[in-house]
């Protein structure tokens, strides 16, 4: 009946081929074939015939007789194999491999337990799983008709040591990866919550070039620095960038913002137009930037006559906000004697606000007017103190030769500003030249409070005019509704003028030297001074057309009516400054005299001592 | 397939994710880093997604694998 499917189903066994398995099962009583020892499903299992085992074990855990066909040695090579020391209960005996026996010669403990209840099994089947336990593990095993519970298994060596293994490398690269991802992570994104940590030169570059913000997270030194404009925030977190040989402008425009960084730049710029060191147009902020620089800063260019060219450190055109920085520069600003080249350090042209800064070093400048914090003041300079010493060699003639500490032409507001640098100036040409010095300012157009020059104004030459002020050269008048104003100033600093040539006038003032136009005294044009205090000191040598030498002022426009503009002023009286200031009257044409004032009650009053103005109120 | 089994194929199959992921982590760091340079560790976002990504499976896996040890041994 049977006759040679027993080949074809074990042929399917072996590969799993349901199928062909399916087509022998046609005839049920296939089910029941056992090859000697071993039943179908015993065979099943122990070939691991998963899809056969699926769909037909229910089934085949039923059959409770079978009928025998010859065994072949292949099967039992493997089941050998698999029985070890299980193999004594099966050798040269006539007997049937149970499923569930063969389940726990194959250790699949679980799967004796879930089949159990449903297999057809016989006293000798449980006693052989007993057995197999025992022989196995040594474990006794409990069960009934209808539940086994098998000894817990050890698990294999090999599995767990591969397993731990498996989870050591996990855990090492899971370790690995968190702290790469947490390094990077700390190193930012170039967000503003989250900047870039820079820690080289290549990565500060890229950084600024892509507008993203930075925080210096070390000191960086660099050739050259040279981007166009930034919009982002460079934080330096008080770090240094050292620049060895600077030739150019750093950017040529800041909207973003810089703070707490130090730069240490060596400077070796020659330029055939207006520059600057650090940035050409500030729209944004430059907040504790100190710059330690450096060098030569010289203009090469050959442009008209006419026009004027612009140098300084920070911006050449400052919009936006400079404070709480410092500068210490060791420069020499070099002009070419044809153009009007001007300097001023922190702006050429402030046309907002410079606050809280300082200004240490020496600037030498030739051929180049100029100041150390702004050329052209439009806006505010505030709590400014300069102690560099600031000095111009010239052989330029017939033009306006300007030094000072604060700002050339202040058309804004400089207020708690200190001097305490030298101020000099050596002119050479004998065709002459105009000299206006100023403590803080040379021409003042609005208004100069609460500031005081505590340096030396030194001007040598033989031939030129000159209006020197311990505060201002001179005060002009410019806006419709506001006149130069000189607010709560003092003038400590001593100013020594040397000329011999007889033609030279020199108009000094312990705040303003005097006017420039003569138009002051025919229109009535006044300079404010009030609740100022002059005790500097005058060394004039040479001799002169006019020498006038004013506690308060060189020489102010008129008198009648003057009390609505000079109040409460005080000034020392010394053998070099005996009178207040000097009036200009013009007898005839071309003929002026001058009448000098030594104190006018409410107006100011010259004092003998110093103590004295102490005790003033307007003293500090 | 017995349970035990598939709790076995479970923790390799495991292993081999792991070692998949990690390697096109591993890449896309590196193309991260030739593509941008000295500069690379700036351009961070594709590498820190990748680390974490990469720590959170092999996480998971190692949770995987102890569960599937745990069951095995009954």
């Amino acid at each position: 009946m049977l006759q040679g499917i027993d080949k074809e189903i074990f042929k399917a066994i072996k590969a799993d081929d349901i199928k062909a398995f399916r087509a022998c099962m046609q005839d049920a009583q296939a089910l029941t074939l056992s090859y000697g020892r071993f039943p179908i499903l015993s065979l099943c299992y122990l070939y691991n015939s998963r899809h056969i085992i699926k769909e037909f074990e229910d089934k085949l855990l039923q059959i409770r007789s079978y009928t025998i066909y010859p065994e072949n040695s292949e099967m039992y090579i493997l089941f050998k194999s698999k029985a070890k020391r299980c193999i004594r209960l099966y050798a040269g005996k006539d007997c049937i491999v149970h499923p569930l026996e063969m389940l726990c010669i194959l250790n699949k403990k679980t799967r004796v337990e879930a089949v159990y209840p449903k297999a057809i099994k016989t006293n000798s089947t449980i006693e052989n799983i007993k057995m197999i336990e025992s022989i196995k593990y040594s474990k006794e095993v409990e069960a009934t008709e209808t539940k086994i519970v098998l000894p817990k298994q050890p698990i294999d060596k090999n599995f767990i040591k591969t397993s731990l293994a498996a989870m050591a490398i996990l855990l090492v690269v899971a370790i690995v990866f968190s702290v790469l991802g947490g390094f990077v992570y700390s190193l930012g994104n170039g967000s503003e919550d989250r900047p870039y940590k820079v820690v080289g030169e290549s990565q500060l570059i890229k950084a600024i070039e892509s507008n993203s913000y930075v925080i210096l997270d070390r000191d960086i030194e660099v050739d050259n620095l040279d981007f166009d404009s930034y919009s982002g925030i460079i934080d330096g977190n008080g770090h240094t960038i050292t620049i060895n040989n600077q030739t150019g402008t750093i950017f040529k425009e800041i909207s973003g913002t810089i703070k707490n960084v130090n730069f240490s730049i060596i400077l070796n710029y020659e330029t055939k137009t207006s520059a600057s060191v650090l940035v050409t147009n500030l729209t944004g902020t430059l907040d504790g930037v100190n710059v330690d620089i450096l060098g030569n800063l010289k203009y090469t260019g050959n442009a008209a006559s006419s026009v004027t060219l612009n140098l300084s450190v920070y911006s050449n055109e400052n919009n936006g906000t400079i404070k709480n920085c410092v500068l210490n520069s060791n420069l020499n600003i070099i002009g070419n004697g044809v153009n009007d080249v001007v300097f001023g350090g922190f702006s050429a042209q402030n046309k907002n606000a410079i606050l809280n800064v300082e200004a240490l070093g020496n600037i030498e400048m030739e051929e180049v007017n100029g100041a150390v914090v702004s050329y052209v003041n439009t806006g505010t300079i505030e709590n400014a103190q300069n102690k560099t010493n600031i000095s111009q060699t010239t052989n330029a003639f017939n033009c306006d030769l300007m030094v000072a500490s604060m700002a050339i032409k202040n058309f804004g507001n400089i207020k708690n500003a200190i001097n305490e640098g030298k101020i000099s100036l050596k002119a050479t040409n004998e065709k002459g030249a105009y000299v206006f010095m100023g403590g803080i300012a040379c021409d003042n157009y609005l208004t100069i409070e609460h500031s005081k020059n505590l340096g030396e104004i030194i001007c040598d030459g033989e031939y030129f005019h000159a209006k020197i002020g311990g505060i201002a050269s001179t005060g002009e008048y410019y806006f419709v509704d506001n006149y130069p104003t000189f607010d709560s100033c003092a003038s400590l600093g001593k100013v020594s003028v040397i000329t011999i040539k007889t033609i030279s006038r020199s108009y000094v003032g312990g705040i303003v030297g005097g006017f420039r136009e003569y138009d002051y005294i025919y229109n009535r044009l006044p300079i404010v001074i009030k609740d100022c205090y002059s005790v500097y000191e005058v060394d004039l040598q040479g001799t002169y057309e006019a020498k006038l030498l004013g506690g308060l002022a060189g020489l102010w426009p008129f008198m009648n009516n003057a009390g609505t503009y000079l109040s409460n002023n005080a000034y020392l009286v010394k053998e070099s400054v005996p009178h207040a200031l000097y009036i200009c009257y013009e007898s005839s044409f071309f003929e002026y005299v001058y009448d000098a004032y030594d104190s006018v009650e409410g107006m100011f009053s010259g004092y003998n001592t110093e103590d004295e103005i102490k005790a003033l109120e307007i003293y500090w | 397939m017995f349970r035990e089994d598939k709790h076995k194929v479970a923790v390799y199959m495991s292993l081999l994710i792991m070692a998949i992921v990690d390697a096109i982590a591993l890449l896309v760091a590196l193309v991260l880093g030739i593509m941008l340079g000295v500069g690379a560790l700036l351009q961070s976002q594709g590498i820190i997604i990748a680390a974490i990504f990469v720590a959170a499976i092999n996480v998971l896996e190692i949770i995987f694998i102890l569960i599937c040890l745990l069951k095995t041994k009954d």
